[in-house]
């Protein structure tokens, strides 16, 4: 018997209006949510104005037009493992994995006539049947703060968002705050940057403050490029006012009266969605001259970017905005002193900005409630790899790493967890050891990781780790700006280097080399990007040294991800270097020469000249020579 | 001034670096307190003349044992405790050298550079002989589309120093980094071929690049620098004056380069640099009378009795030559009752007359009205450049023009043809004649814009100039040639408190001392003292050998003027002669030996004074 809902009150809505609301959330959008929703505008067009939608919830029928049914486009609800998402407020029912040809069935059932489809709702463990997100442990488990109107909300309506409490601490900072008060009240709460960097925001706001210049400038750093992170496009997307919000406040603090969000060109909706956000607020007095009349002066503005990782790096980041090169310049001056046209700049990540009106609303103590002593709050995180509920998080500072997998449903399947990989290509990984560690920005620090904006991914034991350090080194050493050395050529050396040895082709002397390369990187580098780029390598050399070994030395990937073999050179012959003695008794046998190698070292055979005769291995009386396969 | 980017060094620092106290000034970089300590930090792409950008790390240096830092960019601090010489940063340094080496085709013993190279010297200084990471470089072909620049990349180390080279001297913006990454390299425009390009071949990268990667074909081959000797000179090939560095090597000139502490901050233009170098011409080492091979006294001879047989002598002498040979021959030439003629003496005559004037009419001196140094146009609010033609006549000008109005500077370019100077033009205007004369009519054409301007006046377009900001700077080029115009520039430039920089068509400017004529219609003989017996000199002196029944030719190289001339006596070249020029700003400039002369001759002075010497 299918469940059947009850009408909403008047609390449970906003407008009276239903609400279908299709994720357009990456991982969605890659699953086919877009058709979804123009199956869901052609069902509901097809009942435009012909008829009137009979609900067996409501009283007497309702005209369609007047209970406003539309489906409506949203940021990213999270749960990407299940996409497409739809939710049905006020309702409040999530189907998951929607197809375009469940469409006309939930206009059917469950808006005509109040039906729950259970087919599309989540499965839990024990295989029941869950509509409401509460009872899914993925969005139950998590504490959804700056993420909090996500996916709830119409990001197209000012209104909406005042419902929920907007633009309330914007007006409460600007008619009774001090500038100080503002950045103390941060500085309380101890919010730290949610960008990567972890730097006190308060911290930032006040060195900003304490600047005498007639201009300065806050900029929103919405310059995603971690591979797999979407935290800040999905706020953008989905509560582009909260956005705009933290920018005014932040610029107040500061000092500034210009503001300017960087946001990437690769996300069409959420330019749209902070453009439109952007002309609805000064329609409505939230910028431009003499906000909500308090005197204060406040302009924004979307500067798009063209989707370079390193563009995130506060330096490129202006230089792109001032018509540059995204390329990195040395700091000192730091951006508080002299940043964006040599103005004073506060550069604050979004997730970060998200939360600043919560925290005046509800004060430094409530924030501080959440999340562990050194790194209060909440922090989303983009979880991904081999779970079996990747998607987006929020969660509460301080969970331990195992925590975490568990909101995202463990390990997938009957595998085993071997590592994850934290803060994207800049962090590093962790392994078993670690899954008992709270997740905050210093333990992570002292473990050579680094929480990055969140981007995790986890890993079974059927991943090659050599492999995840070369995928990593990749985008690294392609996202190089090219400026200095040690990242520009460095990295490109690494990762042929990762690559020879994930080919069967490492050379005895490559861990070596790979840790003294990635020394000089992590030390030498100009900015952030080079500095931390060689992380993925060193720590996953640091836990998984023995790896990296087998490769090289046995021509083997124990998690049998690599394809190694003999390629062009099967049926030669290899030594395996840590059981060669160095006897020189195959290269006195070997008939073409083929063999080289000094008494007392190891020694290697030449698979261009082998020819496969086999007759080092009878010679050998250790047993290290084996055939390329 | 200095170019650290932290603003608060202190007044009058102390630091340590590497155990030796070293005092800094203010805003002092700790690699600028270093050097002046002798102490050197190893540089790649650090260039005293460009910005900071802290790119090839080769000046990390440990701060207070704490942290890494590029000696470049940041500022010496009272009390810090600075390391060089750490194992540690060796260490690093030799990795990142491996990773240059690795990358690129650093195959010395095939490079023109090989033993001037300073990536290869910091090579040595490492220590390093071979490299441990896989050796991988893309294999670009080199651009030789440029008759005097060869490109090749494959020796580029992307330090950037041509492309802040381009950029921050010559204002040009021709060289520019594209791609990003490994990819990274140095793009010519829109990259397109530097032969084709926007180029104007004034060769300041070739001087900047620390590697092969930037060469002229010209130098290439000739040996090292590092064996040369190097003498200091005065360019003649325009009034602006720069200082050469000659490069010689067993009596042969290797190159030349900008004198980096000289007046134009090491830049040199195409013709200073390169065309000095190019010329294939064969050298004239011997006396000719009609063709035949002759001693020099009886060439001299001849040349004398020539003249002072003849029924008019029109004498031509080219303004590249040293200000004491110039009166020589203006004296020499008036034992004989020549009429003289030598390029831009009218035009410097009528500049000093016009100064004269307004110095009495307007109580100013002169010296007040004319700009001292070529940085007194980057500091302009508005520069009013009138001629563009100074492009080409004066480049290095152009390009102090070109970074001026790359900075804060407003600049209006006036010319009646097609403008040089437009792309960097704030309002260009093209009038009937860039000379045109003040006329009564005064009309409001700031508000109408600059269209308006279009057959405005001298004045009109001053006017608007002047309301554009405050400090103005007036360029006047080769073709400004009235007196009205002139007067009208000086006397706006006296009256407004602003400056000149007059640029005319002579070189030496000491001409306007030297008293010259009309030349007569009827003159039988020519003396040429044809000097570098080029371009415009060349051109007049064959027109008036032509108009003459006997020609006297004083020339270097031979050419279609010894040919037809009846006399030919060798001349120094300009590496051979010594003496004195007057620039732009008036003021004396030394040109020196660099070669001693090929040929019998050891001065033209001498020669000119035995010339008069037969006539008395």
């Amino acid at each position: 018997m299918a469940e059947v809902l009850q009408r909403p009150t008047e609390v449970d809505t906003v407008d009276g209006q239903i609400r279908i609301v299709i994720c357009q959330g990456t991982g969605c959008m890659s699953s086919g949510s877009d058709e979804v929703y123009e199956a869901f505008r052609e069902q509901i067009g097809a009942l435009d104005g012909t008829e009137n939608v009979a609900l067996s919830w409501s009283e007497g029928d309702i005209d369609h037009e007047e209970l406003g049914i539309e489906p409506k486009k949203s940021g990213c609800h999270g749960f990407c493992e299940l996409g497409p998402l739809v939710r049905i407020d006020p309702m409040n029912v999530l189907y998951t994995q929607v197809g375009v040809d469940d469409v006309e069935d939930i206009v059917e059932k469950t808006i005509r006539n109040g039906e729950v489809i259970e087919e599309l709702c989540f499965e839990d463990e024990t295989g029941a049947r869950q509509s409401r997100t509460d009872n899914i442990p993925f969005y139950s488990e998590q504490k959804r703060l700056a993420l909090g109107n996500c996916g709830r909300i119409d990001p197209e309506s000012v209104e909406e968002y005042k419902t929920t409490g907007g633009y309330e601490a914007m007006q409460t900072v600007l008619s009774e705050m001090d500038p100080e008060d503002v950045y103390g009240e941060v500085q309380d709460a101890g919010l730290r940057g949610r960008g990567g960097g972890g730097f006190p925001a308060g911290n930032k706001w006040m060195f900003a403050h304490q600047e005498d210049a007639s201009e300065k400038y806050v900029i929103a750093n919405c310059d995603e490029g971690d591979p797999g992170a979407f935290m800040d496009r999905c706020l953008v997307e989905g509560d582009p006012h909260r956005v705009i919000e933290g920018m005014v406040i932040a610029g107040y603090a500061t000092g500034a009266n210009e503001g300017i969000i960087y946001l990437r060109a690769e996300y069409p909706l959420a330019v749209d969605r902070i453009q439109q956000a952007i002309e609805d607020a000064y329609e409505a007095g939230y910028l431009g001259t003499n906000i909500m009349g308090t005197g204060f002066d406040f302009d924004f503005e979307v500067e798009k970017g063209a989707g370079a990782f390193v563009c995130g790096e506060e330096t490129a980041l202006m230089s792109s905005i001032e018509g540059g090169a995204g390329r990195p310049s040395p700091r000192p001056p730091y951006p508080a002193q002299s940043g964006l046209e040599d103005k004073p700049t506060t550069i604050n990540n979004v997730e970060t900005l998200a939360n600043v009106p919560l925290i005046i609303n509800n004060g430094a103590e409530w924030f501080k409630q959440y999340g562990s002593e050194d790194s209060p709050g909440t922090k989303t995180f983009a979880v991904s790899g081999d779970c079996s509920a990747t998607g987006l998080m929020e969660i509460p500072m301080g969970l331990t790493l195992q925590e975490i997998i568990d909101v995202a449903g463990g390990i997938e399947g009957d595998k085993e967890f071997k590592a994850v990989q934290i803060g994207g290509p800049s962090g590093g990984c962790l392994a078993e050891k670690h899954l008992d560690m709270p997740v905050t920005f210093d333990s992570l620090q002292e473990v050579g990781a680094m929480l990055g904006s969140g981007g995790l991914v986890v890993m079974d034991d059927e991943t090659c780790m050599v492999d995840v350090a070369r995928f990593f080194l990749d985008f690294t050493q392609d996202e190089s700006c090219g400026k200095c050395p040690p990242c520009r050529i460095g990295t490109h050396k690494m990762l042929r280097i990762l690559e020879r040895i994930t080919d069967g082709e490492g050379e005895p002397g490559d861990i070596d080399r790979l840790e003294e390369l990635g020394e000089t990187i992590a030390e030498s580098s100009l900015c952030g990007l080079g500095q931390t780029a060689p992380n993925p390598v060193l720590s996953t050399l640091e836990h998984f040294r023995d790896e990296y070994e087998a490769h090289i030395y046995d021509d083997e990937c124990p998690a049998g991800e690599c394809e190694i073999g003999g390629g062009d050179h099967a049926g030669t012959y290899k030594i395996a270097a840590q059981d060669c003695v160095g006897c020189q008794q195959c290269v006195d046998v070997c008939p073409v020469d083929a063999i080289a190698g000094d008494p007392g070292e190891a020694h290697s055979i030449d698979p261009e000249t082998c020819i496969g005769c086999g007759q080092c291995v009878e010679a050998c009386p250790t047993d290290a020579i084996d055939m390329r396969t | 001034m200095s170019k650290a980017t932290q603003s608060e060094a202190e007044t009058g620092v102390t630091l340590e670096i590497d155990g030796q106290e070293v005092q800094a000034r203010d805003g002092q970089t700790i690699l600028e307190a270093a050097k002046e300590a002798d102490i050197d930090i190893p540089t790649l792409c650090e260039h005293a003349n460009l910005s900071n950008v802290g790119a090839c790390r080769m000046c990390l240096v440990e701060v207070d044992g704490e942290r890494n830092e590029t000696a470049c960019t940041t500022a010496a601090q009272d009390g810090m405790e600075i390391s060089v010489e750490t194992d540690e940063l060796w260490t690093h340094r030799r990795t990142m050298l491996e990773m240059m080496f690795a990358d690129q085709n650093h195959y010395c013993m095939y490079c023109e550079m090989e033993g001037d190279c300073e990536l290869e010297d910091m090579f040595n200084r490492a220590g390093l002989d071979s490299s441990r990471v896989p050796l991988e470089y893309p294999d670009i072909e080199p651009d030789a589309s440029n008759e005097y620049i060869t490109m090749d990349l494959d020796r580029c180390i992307s330090c950037g120093r041509c492309v802040r080279t381009c950029d921050e001297i010559v204002g040009n913006g021709t060289l520019n980094f594209g791609n990003r990454g490994r990819e990274t390299t140095i793009v010519v425009d829109d990259d397109v071929s530097l032969g084709e390009s926007s180029c104007v071949s004034c060769g300041s990268c070739v001087q900047a690049c620390p590697t092969g990667a930037l060469y002229s074909p010209l130098s290439a081959y000739k040996g090292r620098e590092r064996n040369c000797e190097v003498e200091t000179t005065t360019c003649s090939e325009c009034s602006v004056g720069c200082e050469l560095d000659v490069y010689t090597n067993s009596g042969r000139i290797v190159k030349i380069e900008g004198n980096e502490d000289g007046p134009a901050d090491g830049q040199l233009c195409e013709m200073g640099r390169f065309e000095l170098l190019a010329d294939g011409r064969e050298r004239l080492v011997e006396p000719q009378v009609d063709g035949e091979t002759v001693s020099l006294e009886d060439a001299i001879d001849r040349a004398s009795a020539t003249l002072a047989g003849a029924n008019g002598v029109n004498a031509f002498a080219s303004d590249r030559l040293p200000t004491e040979t110039l009166e020589a021959f203006s004296e020499a030439l008036a034992a004989y009752d020549a009429s003289l003629e030598i390029p831009g003496a009218e035009r410097a005559t009528l500049e000093s007359e016009v100064l004269s004037a307004l110095e009495a009419e307007l109580d100013v001196e002169t010296a007040d009205l004319l700009v001292d140094s070529l940085h007194d146009l980057e500091d302009s609010d508005t520069l009013v450049v009138y001629d563009t033609g100074i492009v080409e006549s004066h480049p290095v000008v152009a390009s102090y023009v070109r970074r001026a109005a790359n900075g804060e500077t407003t600049l209006v370019t006036i010319d009646d043809g097609e403008d040089r100077l437009e792309r960097f033009a704030d309002h260009s205007i093209e009038l009937a004649a860039p000379a045109a004369t003040v006329t009564e009519q005064v009309t409001d054409v700031f508000e109408g814009g600059t269209e308006a301007l279009a057959d405005g006046t001298v004045e009109d377009i001053v006017d608007v100039s002047l309301q554009l900001s405050g400090d103005a700077t007036f360029v006047l080029g080769p073709a400004v040639e009235d007196a009205e115009t002139m007067v009208d520039i000086f006397g706006l430039a006296a009256t407004s408190d602003n400056e000149v920089l007059s640029l005319g068509p002579g070189r030496n400017s000491a001409v306007a001392n030297v008293p010259t004529d009309d030349l007569e219609t009827d003159a039988d003989v020519a003396y040429l003292l044809a000097a570098d017996d080029r371009d415009d000199d060349l051109d007049r002196s064959i027109e008036l050998a032509r108009e003459a029944d006997t020609a006297i030719v004083h020339a270097t190289r031979a050419s279609a003027l010894t040919e037809i001339a009846d006399v030919v006596i060798p001349a120094l070249d300009w590496f051979e002669r010594e003496g004195t020029i007057v620039d732009a700003d008036g003021e004396d400039r030394a040109i020196e030996r660099v070669l001693d002369p090929r040929g019998e001759i050891d001065s033209d002075r001498e020669l000119l004074a035995d010339l008069q010497e037969v006539a008395a």
